[in-house]
Formats: structure tokens, sequence, C-alpha cells
């Protein structure tokens, strides 16, 4: 007898759109309705809070900077976990699963943990101060709390491991023979990388720097724990007017606007890089 | 071009040794085959002579010039990979065009040279498809087209027609080897099929268990195999192992299944008194029981197996052996049936005398 097992699937289906999408619907259409703090709304559909958004330098600000930190947290990402992403998936003893295992694990510990390790680094007498100062290279110990710098480290400390996992799986699929094909026909390793390995690895280095990107964009502990109230990112900002100045619907506003926001950006990525591909801008 | 040279050249990874001592001269223009099962070995004499990997001790030479420490794009020489290894984001002009941008050829005749290559490995006329567009025997010619696109001084092929099925293989090896001809360039190729092996190559090198067994045109290891394993490895024969037991004049008399007496041409030192003789399939005749033979050496058997591949026809023959003999048999004179009782016969000049091992 054929047993339709899928309709098992129906109710943690429903329960989880429920949860999600209902909550997100209700939270978000309050954004249409007037704000009259202390958690009141109004019941006439204006657009007063977006009014208010796009007219506010410091909201505006706070868009660019969120955007900003979340850009420079993938192009840093890549920078930094494409070459162990490439040494790993090339690897061919036993050190390659056990460093992979690493990453995998270290991804899993919370966020909080690893900041506090952050803390500890780079506190005003902690190591990463106390070489830089001895070293004679600064006369001012760094400071990773309150600014962007510190951010940037922060939102990076939590997608790197991803980032990683993401790169290996992409330099994997590129077969070896392909970078000796290159080199034994004349090509110096940096033209190997430049004309082989970066096209082929560019639609999959795309969707990991959109996805470590849409992970940022939406990071509050790392921007909150290392912005030290003095960074807002948008995230950090829903948190302050909803839970603090107890202004739901303009919560709902920013929330919206960054969910926008980050559509948006995913979908002129994907088509700018389409372009480049049709017009063969990065095979050469 | 060039000629290459291996000069004492070991390869070992950790405890596991890859490659033993090995000395090869490839002549300029030389089409050179290292043949034998996988993992034996060429494949790493390969990659050693490209450069991607590096000899545990031993000297590369490529014409005069010692390579052995120069990077691989550095040796000028052209590969065809067991894969193709084609750029999958470029074009084929762009594919094979590759190593003269790298090489800095002169950018206003590249065209040219692209459509000469192409014309070489006569696929004219492709220059924009992409690599995926193309069948299993065209990947392979652009392969080719790229790896001599810069004049290289030595051709190197890996396994290069393994994917191919049987009819392509065959008109490829007919292709390869023109090429090669035409453009008179040093070739080293590397195959475990010994048809191919034999088809296309001035010389081939018999390597097993990361050595060299024999080096010979085919005729040579195919008639003069130096031990069992060449022997067994290139074409099919019957080995037999047997004792010597005395002389009858330029033929030695071997005692085999400890009682049959078989005459072999040749007369092994007085020493080696266990040897192994072996006799090809092709060499041995089936007689009825019933007939009276003339031949120098007759064994009486029982056809036990009978297998029909167009052209001929194979007898597997029960002699008492504990594995019986291969009788190959033009398939117009194939009048046995299984179960009968037969002589195979043979002249004493069709066994080769091989040391015992």
């Amino acid at each position: 007898m054929y047993v339709r097992w899928w309709l098992l699937l129906i109710p943690p289906f429903v329960i989880s759109f429920t949860l999600v999408a209902a909550s997100q619907f209700v939270f978000l259409e309050s954004s249409f309705f007037k704000d009259l703090g202390l958690g009141r709304i109004g019941d006439e559909f204006v657009l007063d809070n977006y009014v208010q958004f796009v007219t506010d330098s410091f909201f505006l600000r706070a868009l660019w900077v969120t955007i900003k930190t979340s850009g420079l947290a993938a192009l840093f990402t890549l920078i930094l976990g494409f070459p162990v992403a490439y040494m790993i998936a090339r690897m061919r003893s036993q050190w390659a699963m056990i460093l992979l295992a690493g990453i995998v694990i270290s991804t899993f510990i919370t966020i909080v943990i690893k900041v506090y390790g952050l803390i500890v680094i780079f506190s005003a007498n902690g190591m990463f101060n106390q070489a830089l100062l001895g070293s004679g290279l600064a006369s001012r110990p760094f400071s990773i709390f309150g600014n962007t710098s510190g951010v940037v480290i922060g939102l990076m400390h939590f997608t790197l491991g991803f980032g990683v996992l993401l790169l290996y799986s992409i330099v994997q699929t590129i077969p070896k023979s392909l970078e000796d094909a290159a080199q034994i026909h004349g090509a110096k390793r940096w033209r190997v990388y430049y004309r082989v390995i970066f096209p082929l690895a560019l639609p999959g280095i795309t969707a990991m720097l959109l996805m470590v990107f849409n992970m940022c964009m939406g990071a509050f502990t790392s921007a909150a724990l290392l912005g030290g109230g003095r960074v807002f990112t948008l995230p950090v900002l829903i948190q302050r007017t909803v839970m603090m100045d107890i202004k739901y619907s303009l919560g709902a506003t920013i929330a919206a606007v960054l969910l926008v926001s980050v559509i948006a950006i995913n979908i002129l990525s994907i088509f700018l890089v389409r372009r480049m591909r049709a017009a063969h801008l990065v095979m050469v | 071009m060039s000629g290459v040279v291996l000069k004492g050249v070991t390869k070992k990874y950790g405890p596991i040794t890859a490659l033993r001592t090995m000395d090869l001269r490839i002549e300029e223009g030389e089409f050179i085959t290292l043949l034998g099962p996988s993992g034996c070995g060429q494949t790493t004499t390969l990659r050693l002579i490209a450069g991607f990997i590096d000899p545990t001790s031993g000297q590369i030479l490529l014409g005069e010039d010692d390579i052995t420490d120069l990077p691989p794009r550095k040796r000028e020489i052209g590969m065809v990979f067991q894969d193709y290894a084609l750029f999958p984001h470029l074009t084929i002009k762009e594919n094979v065009a590759f190593p003269l941008r790298e090489r800095k050829s002169d950018p206003s005749k590249i065209d040219q040279r692209v459509s000469e290559l192409l014309d070489l490995v006569r696929l004219p006329g492709v220059e924009s498809r992409y690599p995926s567009e193309l069948s299993g025997g065209q990947a392979q010619r652009i392969a080719v087209a790229r790896a001599v696109a810069y004049p290289p001084r030595v051709l190197l092929m890996d396994e290069p027609l393994g994917a191919l099925d049987l009819k392509l293989r065959e008109t490829m090896q007919i292709e390869l080897r023109r090429i090669q001809q035409e453009l008179r360039i040093t070739t080293v190729f590397v195959t475990h099929d010994q048809t191919e092996a034999m088809t296309m190559s001035d010389r081939i090198v018999v390597m097993n268990d990361g050595r060299i067994e024999q080096i010979g045109t085919a005729e040579e290891i195919y008639d003069h195999p130096v031990n069992a394993f060449v022997a067994d490895f290139v074409g099919r024969i019957n080995l037999f192992d047997g004792v010597l037991v005395g002389r009858d004049q330029d033929q030695s008399v071997v005692e085999i299944f400890g009682g049959v007496r078989v005459k072999v041409a040749g007369s092994p030192s007085e020493e080696e008194k266990k040897l192994c003789i072996g006799i090809r399939p092709e060499n041995l005749e089936l007689l009825p029981s019933d007939v009276g033979a003339t031949q120098a050496n007759v064994i009486n058997g029982t056809v036990v197996g009978r297998t029909f591949s167009g052209n001929l026809v194979d007898f597997y023959v029960e002699v008492g052996n504990n594995q019986p003999v291969l009788v190959e048999v033009p398939a117009a004179r194939r009048s046995f049936e299984v179960g009968d009782k037969v002589q195979i016969v043979w002249g004493a000049e069709a066994g080769v005398v091989l040391g015992a091992d």
C-alpha cells in the first residue's frame, strides 16, 4: 500500500509557518500605523514611520553603518577565509579533516563567548595591545569597543567559520588538474588564480559573500556587545526602539527597511554578477 | 625539441617507494610509452618530468638542461591530461591560446596560430564553442592542440584515451601518432593498455612496482620478453614452470608438469635448472587425438572451454596442470567442441625461456 508519508510534514509546517510568517506579518503590518508611544499603535493606515525614517539622518546613517560593516565583514571573511579554505581543500593528508572539524566546532560556539574572547585579547592591557605598544608600532592602545572596526571584527568572528566551510566546498569543485594544466602551459602562480581559480569560483564566492553579508545584516549580539552603545546598526536600533523606547511600530518600520534593503542588495548583486558573466568581463 | 634523460630518479612518499632508481633516455623526436598496471609508477614518472612533484633523488635532463629544480611553467613542456583539463569557462579559442598568452606570444598572431592548430587536430571552426559543447573525442583533440600550441620541447600524455569508447580510441591512436609525426615532437605517453602501447610507440617501457622491467620496440617486447611479468602483461601467454633436464643440439629439453618433456629453442646457462617457459596461444595448434603429430612438442588434453570472438576462437585445454592451456585458433578452423580429446602441438622455436621467478 502506498503510504503518504508527506502528510506527516503538514503539522510541523503549519506550526513553523504560523510562528514565523504570521508573527512577522503582524509585526511588520504595524509599521503602517502611527506610533503613539509607550507601545500604543494608532488605527489609521499612514506612512508616517517611513517618512520619519527617510527624513531622519540618524536612521539613514544607521542603515549606512549596517551595510558598511556587513559589507566589510563579508569582504574580509573572503580575504581571510579563502587561503585557509584553499589550503584545506588541496591538502591530501588527514589533517584536512581535523582542521575542517575544528572549524565546524568553532562555528557552533556561541558568539557571546567568542566576543568575550575578543574582549580579553583586545582590551587596553590585553595581549594584542601589549604586543602593539611593546613593539613600538603604536603609541596608543588600539580599541575595538564603540567603533566600527570593532563591530567589523566581531561580525567576522561570527561568520569566518561559515565562510571557510562555504569556500572549502567551492574550491573542492575545481579539479586540481586545471591548475596543473595552467601551470605546465606557462601560467605563473597568480595567473593561475586570476585566470582559472577565481573565475571558476566566482559564482560560489558571490553566494558566500551574500550569505555572510545577510548574516551580518541581521547580527545583533556582536554589534551590540562591541558597539558599546556608540555604533548603531539597524538590529541594535530595533532592539533599543522596541525594548527601551517602547515604540513598536517604529521598530517594525526599521525591521521592514532592513528586510527590504537586504533583499534589494541580494537581487542587485546577483543581477550584476550575471551581467559580468554574460559580458565575459571576468573570464579572460 | 629535445630528448629527456632520467638519471637515477627515485620518488618516495614517506615509507612508500613509488619509483625505484629509474634510468631512462628518451631520444629526440621519439614516441615512448610507459606501460604497466595502474599504480606501477608510470604516472609518477610523468609528473616528475612535468615538475608537479620533486624527485627524492636523481636528476632530470631536458636536452642538455638540468630541469630537476625548475617549476613546471619554466620547463617548456606540453601536457594532455587524463580528464583533458580544458578550462570550462574559456572558449576553445582561449583554451588553445592559453599557453600562447601565458608565454607572451605576439598577440596579433594568436588567431592565426589557433586556427592552424585546429586544422592540425582536424577540428576547424570550433573557436567560439565551450568545452562542454564538445564530445569526448573532440575535447581530446583540443587538449592536444593546447598542449602543442606553444611548441613544447616534450609532449606528455597521461592515459589520454582512457575515457573514450573502443572505436574512438582506435581512431585517436592513429590521430595522435599522426600529429606526433607531423610535429616530430618527443612524446612520453602513459597507458595501461598494451594494444595502445604497441600500435603507437617507437619504444615501450614496461614498468611494474616502481621499476623498469624492459625497454624495447613492440616486436622486441612481444617476441622476446625478459621475464614472466612482461610476457604476461604484454599480450597473452601460457607460462609453464619446469626443470632443465638436457640438451639436444641447440635446443633445451625441459620437463614440465613433473613428467612431460618439451623442447625449447636456445639454451639457458648451465646454472638455471629451474626455469619458466612461455608460449603465446597463437603459436599453439590443436589436432584431433587420433592424428599422428610431426611437431617437436605434443601434449594430450581435453577441451574444457571455448570462447568465440569473431575472427578467433580461444580454446581452454585441460592437460593435468592446475591451469588450462590457452590455444588461439583462427575462427575458420574451430572444429572442436567442449569435451573433445585433443593434442596440443608446437614447434621448438615457438616457446621462449624465461627465468623462473
